[in-house]
């Protein structure tokens, strides 16, 4: 590879770095598009497309672990995911204002057409970025260093070296493998065991699944509690209780969530709070 | 071909036209289980969940008809599941 490509992979790194990202990899957009179907490659988005970077951030703050209500964290978490969010629109900035290439920030999290059919996979991007793998809670990418992280991506006309996957899935942990020989549970299976369900085998994971719907209400989507406390009230037929519906604590809860992605129907971190995957930046003095 | 999303008309606020997509209930009922099943719902180690142009056509639907399906189905569990979420993320 030319070096001076290499050279502008850095500057993208030091800068991404510098504006808080905790790691940062580069996926190649072809890869990418070997897994993906069609319509949900980096080139039916971008057509511009050359590079695919990935950064991630959003660790947890250790102190969130230990408040009393453990909503605490999703509260957090909300204002974590937006932090990476800036941070994908700096790099964007960035890339063309100092190095003068296209570049586009990306979040699939972002309902496309209003339902969960993401245009790209970011899971795929950041663990062809070499940034994580897959793991037995909800196929979360699992940073070696971090474990839980959120990312974004910027796709970039930028030409950039891609990196390379991990060759070790880094789920799941040796402690993981310790329990599963003894118990046949992981911390992260046991934990949520209506929405996750695996089996492990030689230290590796055999099969796993997760139940995305069940996962829904509890770690995702305010917007659609909102809706479906909305249902509810509309189909109320007396007035006095339609009022104490809407003015309650409850639906008072999920209109602040959807303007803030708060905790009541969203940010639920029981599975990864077990996971023992980065559990070293989550003790503190 | 589209054949079963429906355009409601609603006269908004200052008389301005609404439109809202809808599926029809029929079309609904009949494929709900199906779509959700071939999404990716419920996600499994081997093989992904498909696109909503790929279900449309292993169901020989429009991406139009899947989409509005999908929307709905995915938001169609009932409400005490969020209440149980809601108290499942208080548990200490
Ligand atoms: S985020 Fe919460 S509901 Fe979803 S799998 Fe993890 S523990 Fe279960
Ligand atoms: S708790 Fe263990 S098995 Fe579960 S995701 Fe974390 S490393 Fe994997």
């Amino acid at each position: 590879m030319d070096t001076r490509l290499d050279e502008l992979k850095r500057k993208i790194e030091d800068y991404a770095f510098g504006a808080g990202a905790l790691v940062v990899g580069v996926a190649s957009p072809q890869e990418v598009a070997k897994y993906a179907p069609e319509g949900h490659r980096p080139s039916d988005f971008f057509p511009k497309v050359k590079s695919i970077i990935v950064v991630g951030a959003g660790k947890m703050l250790a102190g969130a672990w230990k408040c009393t209500d453990p909503r605490w964290v999703g509260v957090i978490g909300g204002r974590k995911l937006k932090e990476v969010k800036e941070l994908s629109f700096k790099v964007a900035e960035f890339i063309e204002d100092k190095l003068g290439y296209y570049a586009v920030p990306y979040a699939s999290y972002s309902l496309a057409n209003g339902v969960w059919d993401p245009g790209i996979s970011i899971k795929l991007c950041a663990e062809l970025a070499g940034l994580g793998t897959r793991s037995l809670a909800g196929g979360i990418i699992l940073n070696p260093k971090y474990g839980f992280l959120y990312y974004y991506l910027v796709l970039t006309s930028a030409p950039l070296q891609p990196d390379s996957p991990l060759n070790k899935p880094v789920c799941p942990h040796p402690t993981c493998v310790k329990m599963w020989e003894k118990v046949q549970k992981t911390p992260c299976l046991r934990a949520c065991p209506e929405c996750l369900s695996g089996e492990l085998e030689n230290g590796r994971i055999k099969w796993m699944q997760y139940n995305r719907q069940l996962c829904y209400p509890r770690a995702n989507w305010s917007r659609i509690g909102f809706q479906k406390a909305l249902f509810e009230i509309i189909n109320e037929n007396d007035p006095e209780k339609r009022k104490m519906m809407i003015f309650g604590s409850t639906f008072t809860r999920y209109v602040s969530a959807i303007a803030n992605s708060l905790e009541i129907s969203a940010q639920c971190f029981r599975c990864v709070e077990v996971c023992p995957v980065g559990k070293n930046h989550r003790v503190k003095k | 071909m589209l054949k079963s999303v429906l355009l409601v008309r609603i006269i908004g606020l200052r008389n301005k036209v609404i439109w809202l997509r809808i599926i029809s209930t029929e079309v609904y009922r009949k494929y709900k289980d199906m779509v959700m099943y071939y999404s990716n719902s419920i996600q499994r180690d081997v093989g992904r969940g498909l696109s909503v142009t790929e279900i449309a056509k292993k169901l020989d639907l429009a991406p139009g008809d899947v989409l509005e399906i999908l929307a709905v189905a995915e938001k169609d569990i009932p409400f005490e599941e969020w209440e149980r979420a809601d108290r499942f993320k208080a548990r200490k």
